[in-house]
């Protein structure tokens, strides 16, 4: 009796610990969070909710075009880069891992874009330096001033044309009564010509209100000795019913009324277009973060002020003179966009034709421009790349996947508690309620040790169910014999163990040494199924063996000392007497 | 029992099921998948389309119009291509769209493997196979040190690997033969898998053998080879068709990625627990009574 107490208590509190496990979909332990939102809390590979495999290598080469390896910095960094923009772009949490020395293995769950998430890993220049226009203005095509037949004042009309119903959306203030004073339109006539001429600046200022940059109409009116200009957005001026007739708004706060205007500025004031007030606006001028060699933060040499420095290779260089000429001296910026965020937008003093620059602002602290110039360096990626191999897994058939395999496992587990309960009878029974308890603990396992549940994996636990049984089989065969030898029951237990054990380690050992050939092959190529099968298989044999050694052992000794002991009969498989 | 009576039957089994594998590996029996050979395979759902024909019409007149294809029912297809970018898959879409009313191809899967990884992986894969060998045989060497020649122990147990693996090879370019099946990296997992479990259940035949010789050291080792093997067989027996049970259940009820794998398996598993009987523990009589 005293003997087996110790090994009932320890199989009695793993099984009470595994049932706890098993049971919390998440629970804490030790600072860590364990468990998932699937099912049982296991966390599931891509192959059984979906996503993207990816495994990049690096594509670096040298001056005369050789290949060389990277170093572990520059990997190190090409990792920090993919998981900044993956990370930023709302695609999900990647999972990066380095394969060797020169591999990259990304592995994004429950992605439904994989093209998406491809673009913008290996995009390699997500930093752009565009040319920032400001107040820059266009002359006025001298063939719509010609062409203005005559022109009046009146009101300006409200919801009626179907311009104005384009401008009911961007402005809301047409909407409602206007609280201050009607607008008033100069409403002029053009001649064919210089109506369809107007009729197209017209469409391009209305444009320009979907960029950030609006562009401006400058018009004057002028009659008796009033002059007026105004700058009109594109929603302020619209096409009248008449023919070739566009009215023009002017600002309410100029006229109370048709009449008051009409006395300052005539029956029929001279318009006049003057010129297209340009908006802000950023022209893509090809510098890009591939461009870019180096950018690190320091101090502006007398001031002591933080500073950017940035410096471009030789293409970079040639490029940034000559928008550096263009910019100087006039209030247009360089805009420098990071995965079309803005960072900076600096002004340009003077042509930089070196390749070498610093930034500078009064807002600049010490912080910032070290975050910025982490952000210019990460930009373009430290290390060129290109794909050697995908794997796309749909989550429609990932979850049907798992769902079959669900079946499967289920099914098999049935087929062979009912075979094991019909030949080995009681035996077979306790294997039963051995192996239900292996099922626990092997999923307590593998959600204690976060282990990424795949298809070959499942396969693999299935495969482990078997060698569960064999382990049993074995013992019972070996009690078998005991019994039939004429052994009591608890010698015969005792014995059986004793004997069966050296055929179960020899055999589990030999597999366990396949699983680990099988992991190293998998950790070579950055196969994850083969991976999760060798780690799923290996952990399955392990508690395989403690099960059969604790569990089946604890059960059979129990039973032995018990009122099943004189049933002898019911431990001795059905048929098969001529073997000894 | 009296099984070296039978030794010349199980020997010609044995060798007329490897001739014909070999016979089908000539026959061109043995697909290597994009694992081994680099490309692009997509499994595509198209709506009311029921014949790979229908499939292959949609790709003529383009670049793919050799690609292989392969009907996996409910009208779902498997078509593999050279590699491909993203823009080619894009045109292989386009074209698939066109056979189906409302456009609507769905991609359950797309795999890439570039030839570059796919070398390595034939390398690897050799380099897997070699190094469990080696492992097991060094294992059983150590395990069995306390008979009389213990490496016997470990050659015979190879030799019946190599029996199976031979056997699931020839089976399998079969199968590939008739049934286009591919060797991919599941292939060689349930491959290693076989590897695992012929030499698990060789061990538990030998295990007994080396208790036996212990326990009734003068007796010969052909009767104590048949002890041993009639001692095991109900074990066997059993763990065989408790595994095939488990495997058959995964079959009907798993995944059709999964078939092929767990076809291997099977075959290695049947094949498993006959070498061991028929195979390692013969050789290793014939071999004592040469001396």
């Amino acid at each position: 009796m005293r003997r087996y107490w110790k090994s009932s208590l320890f199989s009695f509190l793993m099984i009470l610990i595994a049932v706890f496990v098993v049971f919390n979909q998440k629970f804490s332990l030790g600072g860590n969070e364990i468990g998932s939102d699937a099912v049982l809390g296991l966390k599931l590979g891509l192959d059984l909710q979906g996503g993207s495999h990816l495994v990049y290598q690096s594509d670096l080469k040298n001056e005369i075009g050789e290949s060389i390896p990277p170093t572990k910095t520059q990997m190190e960094a090409l990792i920090k880069t993919i998981e900044r923009r993956v990370n930023s772009s709302g695609l999900g949490e990647p999972i990066i891992q380095l394969l060797g020395d020169d591999r990259l293995l990304i592995q994004l769950p429950g992605i439904v874009d994989p093209e998406r998430a491809k673009n913008l890993i290996g995009e390699t220049a997500r930093l752009e330096f565009k040319h920032r226009f400001t107040n820059a203005s266009d002359p006025v095509d001298a063939v719509i001033n010609e062409g203005v037949l005559n022109s009046y004042i009146g009101l300006y009309p409200t919801s009626t044309s179907e311009v104005d119903a384009k401008n009911n959306s961007t402005d809301k203030k047409d909407n409602g009564p206007d609280p201050v004073a009607p607008p008033l339109g100069v409403f002029v006539k053009f001649s064919e010509n210089s109506y369809s001429v107007f009729k197209q600046l017209h469409e391009n200022i209305v444009q320009s209100l979907e960029s950030p940059g609006y562009d401006r109409l400058q018009v004057e009116v002028s009659g008796n000795d009033d002059a007026r200009r105004f700058e009109l957005l594109g929603t302020f001026i619209t096409e009248t019913s008449e023919k070739s007739e566009f009215v023009f708004m002017i600002p309410s706060n100029y006229y109370k009324s048709v009449e008051e205007a009409k006395n300052a500025l005539g029956e029929s004031p001279k318009f006049e277009l003057l010129s297209i007030l340009l908006g802000q606006r950023d022209e893509v001028i090809g510098l890009t973060g591939e461009d870019l060699k180096r950018a690190y933060p320091g101090q502006h040499q007398t001031t002591n002020k933080p500073i950017i420095n940035i410096e471009f290779n030789e293409g970079g260089t040639r490029k940034f003179a000559e928008l550096t000429t263009d910019i100087a001296g006039t209030n247009d910026r360089i805009a420098i966009f990071l995965d079309q965020d803005e960072l900076i937008s600096p002004v340009v003093n003077q042509p930089i034709l070196g390749g070498a620059a610093f930034i500078d602002g009064p807002t600049f602290t010490i912080d910032r421009v070290n975050d910025l110039a982490l952000m210019l360096e990460s930009g373009r990626l430290p290390v060129p790349i290109k794909l050697l191999q995908e794997r796309d897994v749909d989550a429609v058939l990932g979850a049907d996947s798992l769902s079959k395999s669900y079946y499967a496992a289920g099914v098999g587990l049935l087929l062979v508690v009912v075979f094991m309960i019909l030949y080995y009878r009681i035996p077979g029974l306790f294997a039963s309620i051995a192996l239900f308890f292996y099922c626990l603990l092997v999923i307590a396992v593998f959600k204690l040790l976060s282990v990424t549940l795949t298809l070959s994996g499942i396969a693999a636990a299935i495969l482990s169910v078997g060698m569960a049984v064999d382990a049993n089989i074995l013992i019972f065969e070996r009690l078998k014999e005991e019994l039939r030898l004429g052994r009591t029951l608890s010698m015969a237990v005792n014995t059986g163990f004793s004997r069966a054990w050296p055929a179960i380690r020899d055999s589990n050992v030999s597999t366990l040494i396949t699983c680990l050939i099988l992991f190293w092959f998998a950790d070579q190529l950055g196969a994850t199924i083969v991976k999760g099968f060798a780690v799923t298989l290996s952990i399955g044999v392990i508690i395989s063996m403690i099960s059969a050694l604790m569990i089946t052992q604890t059960i059979l000794k129990v039973a032995s000392n018990s009122l099943l002991s004189k049933f002898l009969y019911l431990f001795v498989p059905a048929g098969r007497k001529d073997i000894i | 029992m009296q099984l070296s009576k039978y030794r010349l039957s199980f020997f010609s089994i044995s060798g007329l099921v490897i001739i014909i594998g070999f016979i089908f590996i000539i026959l061109g029996g043995i697909n290597p998948g994009i694992d081994f050979t680099g490309g692009s395979t997509l499994t595509v759902k198209i709506p009311n389309v029921d014949s790979s024909s229908e499939v292959r019409n949609s790709l003529l007149n383009t670049q793919y119009d050799n690609s292989i294809i392969q009907n996996f029912g409910n009208n779902t297809f498997f078509i593999r291509t050279v590699m491909i970018d993203d823009d080619q898959k894009k045109n292989i879409l386009q074209n698939l769209d066109t056979i189906t009313p409302d456009k609507d191809v769905e991609v359950l899967s797309f795999d890439l493997i570039s030839p570059l990884i796919a070398n390595e992986t034939v390398v690897n894969a050799i380099w897997a196979v070699l190094a469990a060998t080696i492992g097991i045989f060094i294992y059983i060497w150590w395990a069995f040190r306390n008979v009389p020649n213990p490496v016997r122990y470990s050659v015979v147990a190879i030799i019946a690997l190599l029996h199976d693996t031979l056997i699931v090879v020839g089976i399998f370019a079969l199968l590939g033969f008739f049934l286009d099946y591919e060797i991919n990296t599941m292939f060689i997992i349930a491959f290693l898998t076989v590897l695992g479990y012929s030499v698990n259940d060789s061990i538990v035949v030998l295990d007994r053998l080396r208790s036996n010789t212990i326990d009734f050291g003068g007796m010969r080792l052909s009767q104590m080879v048949d002890l041993s093997i009639s001692q095991t067989f109900g074990r066997s027996l059993n763990t065989s068709i408790t595994l095939l049970v488990t495997l058959l259940a995964m079959y009907i009820f798993g995944g059709d990625t999964l078939k092929p794998f767990i076809l291997v398996l099977m075959v290695g598993v049947i094949s498993g627990t006959y070498s061991s009987i028929a195979i390692a523990t013969q050789i290793l009589v014939i071999w004592d009574e040469r001396n």
